[in-house]
């Protein structure tokens, strides 16, 4: 399989109060074509800033100090030229799609947009290929739709919208911020299966970003967990699912309210709260909530062992098989 | 009993002659001890119901006792037990705290206003409250923006505990959370019912939540009750087909190779204007003719359901 996306070593910092923060470290992962990538983490665990990093979006405030972004071969981060790939071979799908679609203009004028930037086509061709999309994402009344306005339609009508936006120019790589978050259940099964089904069609290649781990057990082929601005654990889904390998990812897994009825037990939980970006912690950021850490885990930050084929980021597993780093 | 609603309806004017029916035609009852689960999307009207609960909405018509008195008719000193035994838990704990007020003034809020205790009494119970919710002490000379999404939803409780209630609404309380926050905030919530005996209206719209804390659910659709019943009955055979679809949709951690389900087409219709009949007729994959005729909520073997094809 060709690889579409490899980062490696991405480094973000933040400037507040002229002091600087790495929020992000040590960020390195590879996407292949027709794959999808999920990625968990609790908020404040810094997937959101690596994509927005990925996408060149980040804000002002914020700064890429190391590492590089392979999109094909070709270095985002040092491409002046980022728009020429942003929102037509790479896009982008948000949790709130209030807030990203703009509340002034109508859907037609959002969606043919896209076209007219990016394939130089004319109104009426952009408009014809808007209505064929908005049908592809499970829309009925196309017609109507392409004249109304974001506030005149649902949550669910907008998330679907947006990705017919971002699916206009037939990106290889889609990046999805919590696509469902906001949707309800029945909502959220609906844009679930659309998204594999775009997958399929278009084989696009998916990044899925959740903190639900039950949605990224059914949409991804491989998981990364993310923790205090690091990757703590890179696995295949199934070997993840069966035997999550970092503490951190185990804890996860056991703190989601059971699917068989297990009424009135206890849920597993975490001790203590996720550090602020502006300390984290010496040695492994996850040692001050951990069960198993040891005098080593608050001195040293572990590198990722390589276990079976995945990756790990913890001293528990420092002798059992060769170091990566 | 401690809470009974009959024919509830709140019905919004949203035009010269038209409504908007957010909750139309229901009634319940709760037991002491009880949680109760009302679940339902968004737009079904489960937060308007918990509003008219606690009369910050008052009803169209219909009827809400508390400990068998009419919260609607009560006289003034009832109502204030009422207001003091009947408290509320919001879904947004960092827009339901007052940003200028330091977390002890917002504890205390309550207390003063039903006249509880001396300024020294008031003070010891909040730290006790604080204790109980498993705060630290330090934190009651913080302001909420000082505080994480965590340990504001712990004041929003502490709050709500402060005034020993018997009965506590939690609309949605562990919706704006992270996983590993919200397992922590359940389990608070179970240990206090435990020790405290207090009963819980919960509303959600999270299937496994209500899996893991509910004793009697009550499914509610476009302002009417679709099945209601003991929770491991009516989660484990569903009988209404939107029950049985919502359990369908919600997603569960799986080791498949493919998840295919079967999906629910369409989005919950205009409350303004519903469909006539059965509300949920036109995303059923059951639906007959029958179905353009309002059914009844009906008893059913062991829960009430509103659907036609248990008619007989």
């Amino acid at each position: 399989m060709e690889k579409i996306l490899e980062v490696s070593n991405l480094e973000v910092e933040f400037q507040l109060h002229r002091k600087k923060f790495k929020v992000v470290e040590d960020i390195g992962f590879s996407v292949n074509t027709g794959e999808t990538l999920g990625v968990v983490g609790e908020s404040g665990s810094g997937k959101s800033i690596t994509m927005l990093s990925i996408m060149g979006l980040l804000p002002w405030t914020a700064k890429v100090t190391a590492g590089s972004v392979l999109f094909k071969g070709i270095d985002l981060l040092k491409d002046k030229n980022i728009t020429r790939v942003r929102g037509k071979d790479m896009a982008m799908v948000f949790q709130d799609p209030m807030s990203s679609l703009n509340p002034s203009l109508k859907i037609k004028t959002q969606l043919t947009e896209v076209l007219v930037e990016h394939e130089k086509l004319s109104f009426n061709d952009a408009y014809a290929r808007s209505l064929q999309m908005l049908k592809l994402v499970g829309m009925a009344d196309t017609k109507s739709v392409m004249e109304r306005y974001p506030f005149e339609l649902s949550g669910g009508m907008r998330q679907r919208v947006m990705i017919a936006m971002a699916m206009l120019c037939k990106p290889s790589l889609l990046i999805a911020d919590e696509p469902t978050t906001s949707l309800d259940v029945t909502i959220q099964a609906q844009i679930l299966e659309l998204l594999k089904g775009l997958k399929e069609k278009f084989k696009t290649s998916v990044i899925f970003i959740s903190h639900d781990m039950r949605i990224i057990s059914e949409i991804a082929d491989k998981v990364i967990v993310m923790y205090a601005g690091k990757i703590m654990e890179k696995s295949d889904r199934l070997l993840f699912f069966k035997q999550p390998l970092h503490p951190y990812s185990k804890g996860l897994l056991m703190s989601v309210p059971s699917h068989k009825t297990g009424n009135s037990k206890k849920l597993y939980t975490i001790e203590g709260d996720p550090p602020n970006p502006t300390r984290f912690p010496k040695g492994c950021r996850f040692a001050p909530r951990c069960p198993y850490a040891k005098k080593k885990c608050f001195e040293n930050s572990p590198p990722l062992y390589r276990i079976n084929g995945n990756f790990v980021s913890c001293w528990l597993y420092s002798r059992k098989k060769e170091n990566v780093k | 009993m401690i809470l009974e609603a009959y024919n509830l309806k709140k019905h919004f004017r949203v035009g010269k002659n038209a409504f908007l029916r957010a909750v139309d035609g229901v009634s319940f009852s709760v037991k002491k001890g009880e949680t109760f689960c009302i679940v339902g999307e968004s737009g079904s009207g489960k937060s308007t119901l918990a509003r008219m609960l606690v009369q910050i909405y008052f009803p169209t018509s219909g009827r809400v006792l508390f400990k068998s008195k009419d919260i609607f008719s009560m006289s003034k000193a009832d109502l204030q037990i009422f207001r003091r035994e009947v408290q509320m838990v919001f879904q947004d704990p960092a827009s339901s705290i007052d940003p200028r007020k330091k977390i002890k003034a917002v504890i205390e809020e309550g207390l003063k206003i039903q006249k509880i205790g001396s300024k020294k009494e008031r003070m010891k119970n909040i730290l006790d409250t604080i204790k109980k919710v498993k705060l630290d002490e330090e934190l009651l000379d913080r302001y909420p923006h000082e505080l994480s999404g965590g340990q504001k939803q712990r004041v929003g409780i502490a709050r709500a505990l402060a005034l020993k209630p018997s009965l506590l609404i939690l609309d949605e309380p562990t919706s704006s959370l992270d996983v590993s926050v919200q397992a922590k905030i359940l389990n608070l919530l179970s240990d206090l019912q435990s020790e405290f005996s207090l009963t819980y209206l919960f509303i959600t719209h999270d299937i496994d939540i209500v899996r893991h804390i509910a004793t009697q659910v009550m499914v509610v659709y476009l302002g009417k009750i679709m099945e209601m019943g003991p929770a491991e009955k009516v989660l484990l055979h569903p009988l209404h087909p939107y029950t049985v679809s919502l359990l369908e949709s919600s997603p569960h951690v799986t080791l498949e190779e493919h998840v295919k389900r079967k999906l629910l087409k369409g989005e919950i219709p205009s409350p303004i204007d519903p469909p006539q009949g059965c509300p949920f007729k036109n995303r059923c994959p059951l639906a007959v003719d029958r179905c353009n005729d309002p059914p009844k909520l009906e008893f059913v073997q062991d829960r009430w359901v509103a659907c036609s094809i248990y008619h007989k």
